[in-house]
């Protein structure tokens, strides 16, 4: 190890540490072969032999690693990163007092999203989160992994699993096959609601249309800049689609998609409304309102403005402190470290809200 | 305002009818179109729904009488836009016959009536061929200043497809102008057709922020150093936040991008301009967005007349100094569009 290792590491070490709750932590099988345990045996050879769904001319094939996760996330004794619950601890949940973390299952952002074989995976991998993760350590929460583009599958797989209190949310890819106000997520949205599970849109998934409203990029930069795409478009989608007016009680968790963005949309989805309010006429109320009152954010990955202390400014131009999350995606490349996620300059209230607070009471977690 | 000139870099014209451009249409085409009840290609009323209060023009659309009356009394220059929706036809002869009789109609009906007009040339970024003649015919005429570039597009444009029509625009020293609208039958987002013009006009901006990712991302404005980007009625206002993404993005992928040598947000600042009207801002955060663009060399003064999207142009300049009021309200489109004024006269 390096000098600078050695302090950084005596450092954070030393640090006397508040306990956090990290709202996107990945779990993963350590081989694919673990979760056919939980599956049944007339699928295994579907799942062993073919499993992604068929999509041709994707830009991740340029990406330049050779997998998502942090290169240091390996276990020793072989597997994938975030398979080992000791690393995972030893890494994250006692390194950073991490009192609470929520896990959100990856397999479903390149699985099939319908059908009887996606449904009989994703209950497989619900189940397997819970036997091999929640039992484990109680500092674990979980979201539902769900056949999303199944609305009645979906259903069901809330009414089976959602019963165990540690599961906390339920989980989407923020691409859909539809924008999110369609009528054919409402269900979902309102077992969700139901149960006060909010409903988390993580990134990833595929939708079918090409990656960005103005045709496919051609580099893993561009796509990886074009996700905000998808928040945005969601974002604007629910708020047209008449979902929360349906569902009081429903709160969308954006992760992994930044916040910059926000602040100039929602001043555009305000003057649009005032301008185009007959053609919305179920969008009673300003957008940005409405808007406050049901998205909260994930930190992770950070958005890092030139000058640090102006992601700041962003939080408080979307008046939204209370919203946002923290959240640091362990194992995965782009990993937000807690002590550097925020700038120097945040004052301590907000840290202590990003930190904890927040997450307490979106996912209801009692002190 | 005590500037000593202003450029109007965003004005928009449209054509009237279809019979207003048979004079340059050929005589099978005319025969055609007549034969087939064409009235306009179909990204018009897509981009533009006329029923749309954010669009209305009737009433206002613009005449040369509105045009002297209403923009040319407050400037020097004004730059027009005539979107066409050329883009959103698959008929490459049909698409190419109308870029040039609308390019055509804008020489005679406009750029020749006032010599303080500038205007985008109508091209079909999906026809590169077809969009290379037209920039051969036109482009060393001086005041067609850029291509008129829809944002919504088949691939963004940084993909090397279009690199001919880049290559004859940057020998003419023409800008690349990315405007508001288009319809070219691919959806308007990642998630699919939204269900309302009231959703896809509230997130065309990151189609926008597809084509800069796309120029910068192919490296383009490094093959062509001295291209322009000009983005057009989108407002401004997310650019701090994508420029911030792309630079964090671009730590992690130089690798794969090699030829993108500095961070994303230098050639934005160097290469793209916007036009200010609409702004999305709040008002009490003006000057703090514009301080995030970390230049006042981006953006240039755009009334978008005749579109009614209220003004944010007043609370823009109220918040800046006398020197970045006159890069805003004119040195950062004449630098652009290689404009001279005569700097000794006031207006």
């Amino acid at each position: 190890m390096t000098e600078l290792a050695d302090t950084v590491e005596a450092g954070a070490k030393r640090r006397a540490r508040t306990p956090l709750v990290d709202s996107d932590v990945h779990h993963v099988p350590r081989t694919r072969a673990d979760l056919l345990a939980y599956i049944p045996a007339r699928f295994h050879s579907r799942y062993e032999q073919q499993p992604l769904p068929r999509r041709g001319g994707m830009v991740v094939g340029s990406r330049p690693a050779p997998h998502i996760y942090r290169l240091d996330t390996v276990p020793a004794a072989g597997g994938t990163p975030g398979s080992d619950l000791e690393l995972m601890r030893d890494q994250l949940l006692d390194r950073f007092s991490v009192e609470r973390a929520i896990l959100n299952p990856t397999e479903v952002l390149f699985w099939p999203l319908h059908g009887e074989f996606a449904h009989a995976l994703i209950a497989g991998l619900n189940d397997w989160t819970v036997a091999e993760w929640l039992e484990r350590d109680d500092r674990l929460y979980a979201t539902v992994a769900l056949p999303q583009e199944d609305s009645a599958a979906s259903v069901a797989e809330i009414e089976r699993v959602a019963v165990d209190p540690r599961f906390v949310g339920v989980l989407f890819t923020v691409v859909t096959r539809e924008p999110l106000g369609h009528p054919k997520y409402w269900p979902i949205f309102e077992a969700a609601a139901d149960r006060g599970l909010p409903v988390v849109a993580h990134v990833g998934g595929f939708g079918g249309a090409p990656e960005t409203g103005a045709g496919w990029p051609n580099y893993f930069f561009e796509h990886h800049v074009a996700w905000t795409q998808s928040y945005v478009a969601q974002v604007v989608s629910l708020l047209a689609g008449d979902v929360f007016e349906r569902f009081p009680g429903l709160q969308i968790v954006l992760e992994e998609g930044g916040f910059a963005w926000a602040p100039s949309l929602l001043a555009r989805l305000d003057r649009s409304w005032e301008a185009m309010r007959a053609e919305v006429p179920q969008l009673e109320r300003r957008p940005s309102e409405v808007f406050r009152e049901h998205f909260w954010f994930t930190t992770q990955p950070v958005d890092e403005p030139e000058r640090a202390d102006d992601l700041i400014k962003v939080i408080d131009q979307m008046q939204m402190r209370d919203r946002i999350l923290f959240s640091s995606d362990y194992p995965h490349w782009d990993y937000d470290d807690p002590d550097r996620a925020l700038p120097a300059a945040t004052p301590a209230e907000l840290r202590e809200q990003i930190f904890r607070t927040n997450a307490e009471r979106l996912f209801r977690f009692e002190r | 305002m005590a500037s000593l000139h202003r450029i109007d870099a965003d004005v928009h014209c449209a054509v009237p009818s279809l019979e207003t451009l048979h004079p340059y249409l050929s005589e099978y085409w005319r025969d055609y179109l007549r034969d087939n009840a064409f009235r306009q290609p179909p990204g018009v009323g897509y981009s533009y729904p006329p029923w749309s209060p954010s669009v209305a023009t009737v009433g206002s659309e613009l005449t040369r009488e509105r045009l002297r009356e209403r923009i040319l009394k407050d400037v020097d220059v004004a730059v027009l836009h005539c979107y066409y929706g050329v883009e959103s036809l698959q008929h490459p002869y049909l698409a190419q016959e109308l870029a040039s009789a609308v390019n055509r109609w804008l020489v005679d009906e406009w750029l020749d009536r006032d010599e303080r007009l500038r205007a985008s040339l109508v091209v079909t970024p999906q026809f590169p061929a077809a969009a290379v003649e037209e920039v051969q015919r036109h482009g060393d005429d001086s005041r067609f200043v850029q291509l008129l570039l829809p944002a919504r597009a088949r691939a963004p444009y940084g993909d090397q497809g279009y690199w001919p029509i880049w290559e004859a625009a940057a020998e003419r020293g023409l800008a690349l102008c990315i405007t508001y609208g288009g319809g070219v039958g691919n959806p308007p987002s990642p998630v699919n057709w939204m269900d309302s013009f009231f959703e896809e006009y509230a997130t065309m901006p990151v189609a926008f922020q597809s084509h800069i990712s796309s120029l910068i991302g192919n490296g383009v404005l490094t093959r062509w150093p001295g291209l322009k980007v000009v983005v057009a009625e989108s407002g401004w206002t997310w650019l701090p936040s994508l420029m911030w993404r792309m630079d964090k993005e671009w730590k992690s992928t130089q690798r794969e991008i090699p030829w993108v040598a500095e961070p994303p947000s230098e050639y934005v600042r160097r290469h793209v301009r916007l036009t200010t009207q609409p702004a999305d801002v709040d008002a009490p955060h003006v000057r703090e967005v514009f301080d995030q663009l970390g230049s006042p060399d981006v953006l240039m003064y755009g009334s978008d007349y005749p579109h009614l999207y209220g003004d944010s142009n007043e609370a823009l300049l109220a918040e800046l100094t006398p020197d970045e009021q006159s890069q805003v309200l004119w040195r950062n489109a004449a630098d652009c569009y290689g404009l001279e004024l005569h700097t000794t006269e006031a207006r």
